[in-house]
């Protein structure tokens, strides 16, 4: 029996792929996020409250939504007459970076500022993937309960922002928003926490802000 | 609003990496001093979300070329680590709290556990 060393990563073929959307984004300046959460967490709402504000502001944003089967998140926004491309997965539980590239070709990259992945609902696989974006954004809500973060460590310890939506319903869950804070600044004492509330609109100009600066610092950085 | 799909079947994410794991290995088998492989090592950090047995049951369902068709995967999962950059203390992490055990800072790296990485292939010699 003879062996040979590979030392290669298991999802090299994927992360070829992700290099390469990232050095396109990179060339133009222009902001990926891949935002993860459980399902029903309220990301699309999030898109939907979100959507027109970034248009105020004059941001040129696609979101790229996944999905297995509908696209009824498309819809919604698209209702609002925000621009979106659907990705449906068939049967995947997550969003890979072939699926990025192949729905990132209608795209103008050095028109456009941000691009907003909404992934497929589901904290486990899709924090494997990398797509080539800048960071993955952990999105949680009071209503899956305070022990999210120990449980899907992966996202919390990779992701660069963490949204907690849905603190509208605090009043009438048993949601431990402290714990909640520091499982997360336990597995990454650096991310940073935003509070929300996608049904009110309380801490959404944080949110806002927060964006605002981050493609200001991807367009200076590749400027 | 535009459509981008899939088209093809994709399925649970062991499954990709089944996949990934043949797409990887294909061209080093090539080599004509490799004969049948016997056996793909694997090691992976216990931060990703890996059931062996889905993914041994992924890889026997992937298509792949006759030197790789009889290989079986070992997975060897390894331990979640910390060292913290204040006292250089490294240790094993059970519960998710990556702060320091021993000075209390929480300015920590991970040395172990997010591995994932085909490590070898073992071969009969030709």
């Amino acid at each position: 029996m003879a062996f040979k060393v590979i030392k290669e990563n298991i999802l090299r073929a994927n992360d070829d792929v992700a290099q390469s959307i990232r050095k396109r984004l990179d060339a133009q300046g222009t902001l990926m996020i891949n935002i993860i959460s459980s399902p029903g967490a309220g990301k699309t709402a999030f898109l939907e409250r979100t959507g027109p504000l970034l248009r105020e502001e004059g941001i040129a944003f696609v979101v790229l939504t996944g999905d297995c089967f509908t696209s009824r998140d498309a819809e919604r926004m698209d209702a609002l007459g925000l621009p979106v491309v659907q990705i449906n997965t068939g049967n995947a539980c997550h969003i890979d970076a072939q699926l990025i590239d192949s729905a990132m070709k209608g795209i103008d990259l050095a028109g456009t500022d941000l691009i907003v992945v909404e992934n497929v609902g589901n904290l486990v696989c899709p924090a494997e993937f990398d797509l080539g974006e800048d960071m993955k954004i952990a999105f949680l809500s009071t209503a899956e309960g305070h022990d999210k973060p120990s449980k899907y460590p992966l996202l919390i310890e990779e992701g660069k922002l963490a949204i907690i939506n849905k603190t509208d319903l605090l009043p009438y869950l048993d949601f431990d928003a402290q714990y909640c804070r520091e499982s997360i600044k336990k597995v990454n004492p650096g991310i940073k926490i935003l509070e929300i509330s996608c049904r009110t609109g309380d801490g959404i100009d944080g949110f806002i802000d927060w964006i605002k600066d981050e493609i200001k610092i991807k367009k200076e950085k590749n400027a | 609003m535009y459509y981008s799909s899939a088209g093809g079947s994709r399925i649970m994410h062991e499954i990709k990496f089944a996949e990934n794991i043949v797409k990887t290995l294909e061209p080093v088998v090539k080599d004509p001093g490799i004969g049948n492989v016997k056996k793909i090592c694997l090691e992976v950090g216990k931060m990703h979300y890996i059931v062996p047995e889905i993914l041994e049951t992924g890889f026997k369902g992937t298509p792949r070329s006759r030197k790789l068709r009889r290989a079986e995967l070992e997975i060897k999962v390894l331990p979640l680590k910390v060292r913290c950059r204040n006292c250089s203390t490294e240790r094993e992490v059970e519960e998710m709290d990556f702060t320091c055990g021993s000075c209390g800072k929480s300015d920590t790296e991970i040395t172990s556990g997010k591995e994932f990485t085909i490590s070898k292939i073992e071969y009969s010699d030709r």
